[in-house]
This record gives C-alpha cells, structure tokens and sequence, in this order.
C-alpha cells in the first residue's frame, strides 16, 4: 500500500483519486466494500439534504451528531447519554421546522439524557423529553414557561413561533 | 459567617472537556446534581492566593479531566434580577480548600437543591422551567470569562 501524506491539502481531482485508490485496496474484501458503500451512501444522503435545508438545520444536526458520541459517565460522573426517543424527537423537530424556525437556536445534552434547546436572543429554552417538554422565556426578569407539555413535533414548533414571535 | 463583597470575582471549574462544545459551555456544567442534594454550585475565591492550586486539588479521573474555569463577578452574580429568585454567594471553605465558596439560588425564600423540585438522574423528562432558566443566568456571565487551563 502507498503512503499518502495527507497533512497536505489535496485538490479535487488528488481527492478523486486517493478515494479510488483506497476503494481498490478494499476491493478483494467483500465486508469493507459494502461497509464503505453504506458509508458513501450517507454522506450522498447528508450532501443532498444539506443543499435542500438552510445552515442552522445542518449545524442542529452536527451538533446532535457530536452529542450522540457523548457515552454514559460523559460528565465525569454518572450523566446519561442521549436517550434514543429524545434524539428521534429532536430529528422529528428539524425535519418539520422551517429554516427560519431554528434561527438562533443551539442544543446541548442534558444529564439525564434529555436534550436542552437554548435560544441567547429571545432569552429563552426548550427541554425535550421522552414523553414531554418544558419552556421558558425570560423577558424584562420575569420568566413565564411551561412543565410536562406533551410532546409532538407540532406542538414545540408552534412554541418555537411563539417564543420567537 | 464572612460576607463576599460584591467586588471579587469567583471562578467555576470545568471539568471535562466535553463541557465545552464549540466554545460553549454546556448548561449541564452548573446544574445541581441531584445525586449529590447539592444545594450549592461550587466555585472558588480567585481573591485568595491558592485559587488555582484548590481548583487542580479536586480530584480527577477518567472523563472527569479539567478543561479549564469560568470567572464570574459575584456582585453580577448576585444582580440578576429574575422574579422572586435570589442568587447569593458565600463562603464554603474547609480545611483542604481555604477559596471554596458555593452560589446559592433560593425561590421564595427556599433553597435550591438538586433533584428537587427537579427531576432526577434517572428520570428521562422534560426538566422544571423554572431551573432551567435559573442555570442558564449562570451560565450567561460564565461564558463571557471562560479560560482553558
């Protein structure tokens, strides 16, 4: 196998190249061939809908996507890692928003597996849940909000608009 | 008890650098743990000369690395103005840590402690609002003084 020094930056067609070349290295092995396919196949899907949505649906999904590597104990202690319906959830969220909905908008695990929306602008939050949610807007140090909201993808979208309206 | 002028500044370590995402700190970093009853957030007097010796003296371990500390002042700490929620901090020292100092939040005259009223670790609900907004005001000064060590 060549040794490719990757510290330089490569232009389009030596990254065309070193793609193949890798590929043929592959090629006599029929588990990694079909594990690289799945792989490039996922990123097609990313690079098409990347195109299709606006920058803060894909820095949301980024985002999810470094947090979902977050393990049990990721705090130092006993923190839980994403639950797998909280993350469905937060998928469900994105795919029926608008891109001007999640202007703003940012998240973060919670410890207990949960995921924390957190909007600087309008001083406000949103806690997914598994079954539920929360939300709160601060406005002139008064903090108004809502515990134990049932969760649909509709119903945090509409409380998106309204923090937001 | 010592009362903390308004004028020193406190630091908040941050342990595990997965607290930080993007430059951000996570709200998780000053959230009570309920595990523990916290009923303050530690933090250190950076007033005192062995601040940064009793922030590397906490002990670490796997996933549990120092990232570095957040400075808040304590008179800013002590302003945010949010309905009937008082923010304070005071003194917590002990023979190991002279600098230790705890903010504490009370909600009409009681105390916060984590886990109540709170859900707790293995609860997998949507968290009280209330908290939720109390951490971030934390969270806000942090951010602007956050250092890596």
């Amino acid at each position: 196998m060549c040794i490719t020094d990757f510290t330089k930056p490569m232009n389009t067609i030596e990254l065309n190249a070193e793609i193949y070349r890798q590929i043929g290295y592959l090629a006599d092995d029929k588990s990694y061939l079909e594990k690289a396919l799945e792989m490039l196949r996922g990123l097609t899907r990313i690079k098409s809908t990347a195109q299709a949505r606006g920058r803060e649906y894909t820095e949301l999904l980024e985002s999810l996507s470094d947090f979902q590597d977050y393990e049990q104990g990721w705090d130092g202690e006993d923190a839980a890692p994403l639950d797998k319906t909280v993350i469905r959830h937060f998928k469900d969220v994105l795919q029926k928003s608008c891109d001007s909905d999640l202007r703003g908008w940012v998240i973060f695990p919670e410890r207990n597996g949960t995921l924390f929306m957190q909007n600087e602008q309008y001083n406000a939050g949103i806690n997914i849940g598994q079954k539920d949610y929360s939300y709160y807007i601060n406005k002139d140090g008064k903090v108004i909000g809502e515990n134990a909201k049932k969760f649909t993808p509709k119903a945090v979208i509409e409380t998106i608009r309204k923090i937001c309206a | 008890m010592c009362i903390i002028p308004d004028s020193e500044d406190v630091a908040r370590a941050i342990f595990s650098p997965k607290m930080v995402h993007r430059g951000q700190i996570l709200p998780a970093a000053f959230e009570l743990r309920p595990q523990l009853s916290e009923d303050y957030i530690s933090v250190v007097r950076m007033s005192f000369e062995s601040w940064k010796e009793d922030i590397y003296s906490i002990p670490q371990r796997k996933n549990r690395q120092l990232y570095g500390y957040a400075e808040m002042n304590v008179g800013e700490i002590r302003a945010i103005k949010k309905d009937s929620v008082i923010y304070n901090v005071v003194p917590k020292d002990n023979a190991i840590i002279k600098s230790h100092a705890g903010i504490i939040v009370s909600v009409n005259g009681e105390t916060l402690v984590g886990g109540l009223p709170i859900s707790t670790i293995e609860d997998k609900n949507a968290q009280n609002f209330m908290f939720l907004s109390i951490r971030q005001e934390l969270v806000k000064i942090a951010q602007r003084r956050l250092k890596e060590l």
